[in-house]
């Protein structure tokens, strides 16, 4: 299996940042003022895959169940921050719906895919659990963002709306319901999008791994369509988890719009 | 004010500290179920909101909603109260049925201000409430207009039988509070008023 795989020296790594003057030249030729950022990006980016990667070895090496369910932890921690950094407007309880949500996504999906599908044993294997868990995330915090912007977007903007129904008897529930779905099918757009053309426009960057690393390409299907259910449902889990908790906090249980707690950033 | 009556604002305390209370029928406003309370008091505000659908498809809305679900759609109620007013658009002739018609089949949306009051307040008549919370009902309307949504609510308050049948579980006793800067309307339309004129009316 690893019989043709090519170990990269750090020389090779040297040479292919030589690309990056396309970038910077390119910035400097038509002023499009990048080539700074352009530099510090490619510093950024590879100081911090240097050190993950020292990281992962360490806590392979480890195989410590603590130790790895601690790593899992800063990462959904970072991931639950870095989902409403992305939002327009805010109310106090948002981070904590943003981690919580997160976190029982993340939880859910990844002891389903480690324990029920791959039967990996001892589930938290870091061989399996970080790189699923990293793209897990990625996709849970893509639809989390996308929902919250939307659903808090939609009630200012069609706050008269909502006091309507709610003047009329409504509950809470169904005044925001439109709302809900609404914001709940834009979290999901990228999701269902990227699974309609996978293999087509696409070839998943987890597939290419693999086949990189001398697996077969049909071997390697296997495992990205398995990837892929497991990230279309942590998007989905997420996403709703977190709607639901934003309704939570911006309706009383007296049937109220809570508007004053929506603050705009900046 | 009429959007805490109806409970859309949390009651705030006074800024020396003094706590306001609101309560209907013998219950405080804390003992309602919120959405039965807000189909018993109804607050029509001055600029009234609509999805995007059909003025008809308004009227009917409100009956989807679960604390109205005892209740139906009335298409021919809706009319008669049409009737009673002649609509700018709807030309001299206000006796053509047709013309009222029109009017429910067109995109909420994009009615002219004064026959949105209009529309806004038969969607919360058609819950037969005991109190309507009026915030400058008539602001949108021309002078000939008003005056003939002034007689029509004269006989809501009376409840005039043939245009507002009281029905079985339907109250007797109505009222509404009126906010108007228009002083003559008020004296007209209310038995009592209260002038806010202080700083900002808190």
């Amino acid at each position: 299996m690893e019989n043709n795989y090519i170990f990269l020296t750090n020389e090779q790594l040297l040479f292919a940042s030589v690309l990056m003057a396309i970038n910077i030249g390119l910035s400097i030729i038509i002023r499009l003022g990048m080539a700074k950022q352009w530099i510090i990006a490619s510093l950024r980016m590879t100081a911090q895959l240097l050190l993950v990667g020292f990281l992962l070895d360490w806590v392979f090496a480890l195989n410590n169940p603590v130790w790895i369910l601690g790593v899992a932890l800063f990462m959904t921690t970072i991931a639950s921050i870095t989902a409403v950094g992305r939002t327009n407007k805010r109310f106090a309880e948002i981070y904590l719906s943003s981690f919580v949500s997160v976190l029982g996504t993340a939880f859910f999906i990844m002891f389903f895919a480690l324990k029920g599908i791959l039967q990996i044993d001892p589930w938290y294997s870091p061989q399996y659990l970080f790189p699923l868990l990293g793209m897990v995330l990625g996709n849970t915090i893509i639809g989390i963002s996308l929902g919250l912007d939307r659903f808090m977007d939609s009630l200012s903007v069609r706050r008269k709306e909502v006091e309507m129904l709610l003047s009329l008897g409504a509950t809470s529930w169904e005044a925001a319901n439109e709302l809900i779905r609404d914001a709940l099918r834009t979290s999901l757009i990228p999701t269902i999008n990227s699974m309609l053309v996978m293999g087509i426009v696409s070839l998943p960057g987890m597939m290419t791994g693999q086949i990189l690393a001398g697996v077969s390409p049909g071997e390697a299907v296997r495992y990205q369509i398995i990837v892929v259910f497991i990230i279309a449902a942590a998007a989905a889990l997420g996403s709703t988890a977190v709607i639901v908790l934003a309704f939570r906090a911006l309706f009383s249980s007296r049937h109220q719009l809570l508007f004053d707690r929506l603050r705009n950033v900046n | 004010m009429l959007r805490t009556l109806a409970g859309l604002d949390v009651l705030e305390k006074g800024q020396t500290g003094e706590d306001g209370s609101i309560s209907f029928s013998g219950k405080s406003l804390a003992e309602w179920k919120m959405p039965q309370y807000r189909t018993r008091i109804s607050y029509v505000p001055q600029h009234p909101a609509f999805l995007d659908e059909t003025v008809e498809e308004c009227f009917k809305r409100v009956f989807t909603l679960k604390a109205n679900q005892n209740k139906f759609y009335n298409r021919e109620k809706i009319l008669l109260w049409l009737e009673q007013l002649s609509l700018p658009n709807t030309g001299k002739n206000n006796s053509d049925k047709g013309d009222f018609t029109e009017l429910l089949y067109r995109p909420a949306r994009e009615i002219s201000g004064g026959e949105a009051q209009v529309v806004a307040l038969f969607r919360a008549l058609q819950l037969d409430p005991q109190v309507l919370l009026l915030d400058e009902p008539t602001a949108s309307m021309d002078t000939e207009l008003t005056r003939l949504m002034e007689d029509l609510l004269e006989k809501w308050h009376k409840c005039s039988s043939e245009i507002f049948p009281v029905g079985p579980d339907q109250q007797t006793q109505r009222a509404w509070i009126w906010v108007s800067h228009n002083p003559e309307q008020l004296t007209r339309m209310c038995g009592q008023t209260y002038s806010l004129d202080a700083v900002d009316g808190k």
